[in-house]
């Protein structure tokens, strides 16, 4: 599980797999994305901008990071 | 030049940042020490490669992170360009335009412009020469690009003349290397001296307008170079006489270990109405001057450079009174600002402007107005 805090009101799924970590580009986060390989909330999500927010839950090739 | 959006990590008290900026006015709202500050120094750090406070690098990195990195999406030309900076403990700081590394500031340089207004501004009239050279040189540097690494290269030779001179050594064999510095020195000092001139003869032009319009008419300012060379039309003769003057210089430099020639020693007497300002002047009349002098910086740079800078403008506001605030913001049309404040009733002198308003809190910044609002 990691927690990423952030300081705005949202971050969006593709910058959030970059900052933490998980992917080393902005390239290979949108083909996770879209590929079906990520899920928030429990539901696959494929849209590569879409907004995270404080609470959601996001996972990814086993890992599970909480957004506070 | 636009910010269209600005991503901040691990830069002092924040982990992650996301903004898209309004092309006109932002203004961050905050109690001290909330942050604000912060982002407009992340954003001085991006463009022009160096924070405006005098901070070193490691200081700004979250305490237990290991990097930090500011991305935008900058809009130069008509053209969109990503901007990178990351800093590693590690490997120091790299800077990034479209992927492609900028190895030095010049290239940061040639295709932006930054203007800061802090409150320590305030004190260029009143304080010593230091703050006023810093001023041109800040200004002539985002008008030519040579001029910051002939500058810096005198500084570097300047200071290894004064650690010799501090040495005291006298003997001819030292002579021959303090000639060596010499000539190096007039070299570069000559178009330090020449450019200071050439660019002040257009401010003064410009200020004298823009403070005309301050002061209702009714104060003349003007800027004036000190400097034994300042009447010299042209380059290699500045050169040959400033030659000539470290030449003659070497026994008392010697004495006092110090370089007491060069434009380093250069002041700038800033008159109002043909008086000096800093003897004469009231403290309205030195605030009036350094707003003039700010906003015809700006004015300067979008005729010379043909290109619009991004000005930031750090908690000045509640130094300044109405007048002088409506001016300041009736100069800003179409030039992207970033402000901080702490109090909100400086808010009502930007009603029916376009602008994007952020609270800065503890728990993070908070958009309450502007283009894209979420409700």
């Amino acid at each position: 599980m990691i927690t990423i805090n952030i300081d705005c009101e949202y971050i969006e799924l593709d910058s959030l797999l970059k900052f933490a970590k998980l992917v080393n580009s902005g390239g290979e986060a949108k083909h996770f994305i879209k590929d079906g390989f990520v899920k928030l909330n429990g539901e696959v999500e494929t849209r590569r901008k879409k907004k995270i927010y404080k609470g959601d839950t996001v996972e990814f090739d086993g890992e599970c990071i909480q957004v506070v | 030049m636009k910010i269209i959006s600005l991503e901040i990590e691990n830069f002092r008290n924040y982990d992650y940042l996301s903004l898209f900026p309004n092309e006109n006015i932002n203004i961050f709202l905050g109690r001290n020490a909330s942050g604000k500050t912060n982002i407009l120094e992340a954003i001085s750090m991006l463009i022009s490669g160096k924070s405006f406070r005098t901070s070193r690098d490691r200081e700004i990195l979250k305490f237990g992170e290991e990097s930090f990195k500011i991305n935008a999406l900058i809009e130069i030309n008509n053209l969109e360009k990503d901007y990178s900076l990351t800093y590693s403990d590690d490997k120091k700081k790299k800077i990034q335009i479209n992927l492609t590394n900028i190895d030095n500031l010049k290239e940061l340089r040639r295709d932006n412009a930054l203007i800061v207004f802090k409150p320590e501004d305030l004190e260029i009239v009143k304080d010593g020469p230091n703050l006023r050279r810093k001023f041109f040189d800040d200004l002539i540097s985002n008008l030519d690009l040579i001029y910051r690494y002939n500058l810096s290269k005198y500084e570097t030779i300047l200071k290894q003349k004064n650690d010799l001179l501090k040495s005291r050594n006298g003997k001819l064999d030292t002579r021959l290397l303090f000639e060596a510095y010499n000539i190096q020195l007039s070299s570069l000092g000559s178009y330090i001296i020449y450019m200071r001139k050439k660019v002040l003869r257009r401010f003064n032009e410009i200020i004298a307008e823009v403070h005309s319009d301050i002061s209702n008419g009714e104060e003349l300012l003007e800027i004036e170079y000190m400097n034994p060379h300042s009447e010299i039309d042209d380059m290699k003769k500045i050169e040959i006489e400033l030659l000539n003057e470290l030449r003659d210089s070497l026994d008392r430099d010697l004495m006092l270990k110090y370089s007491t020639k060069g434009p380093h020693r250069d002041e700038y007497m800033i008159k109002l109405n043909k008086k000096e300002l800093k003897r004469y002047g009231s403290q309205g009349q030195q605030r009036s001057s350094v707003l003039s002098m700010k906003i015809s910086e700006l004015k300067i740079i979008r005729e010379e450079r043909k290109m619009t800078p991004i000005f930031l403008m750090d908690d000045v506001f509640s130094e300044l009174d109405k007048d002088r605030r409506k001016k300041l913001i009736e100069n800003i049309r179409g030039v992207q600002t970033f402000i901080t404040m702490a109090e909100e009733n400086y808010l009502e002198d930007f009603n029916n402007m376009n602008k994007n308003l952020y609270i800065v809190r503890e728990n993070g910044v908070k958009k309450i107005g502007g283009k894209n609002a979420e409700q």
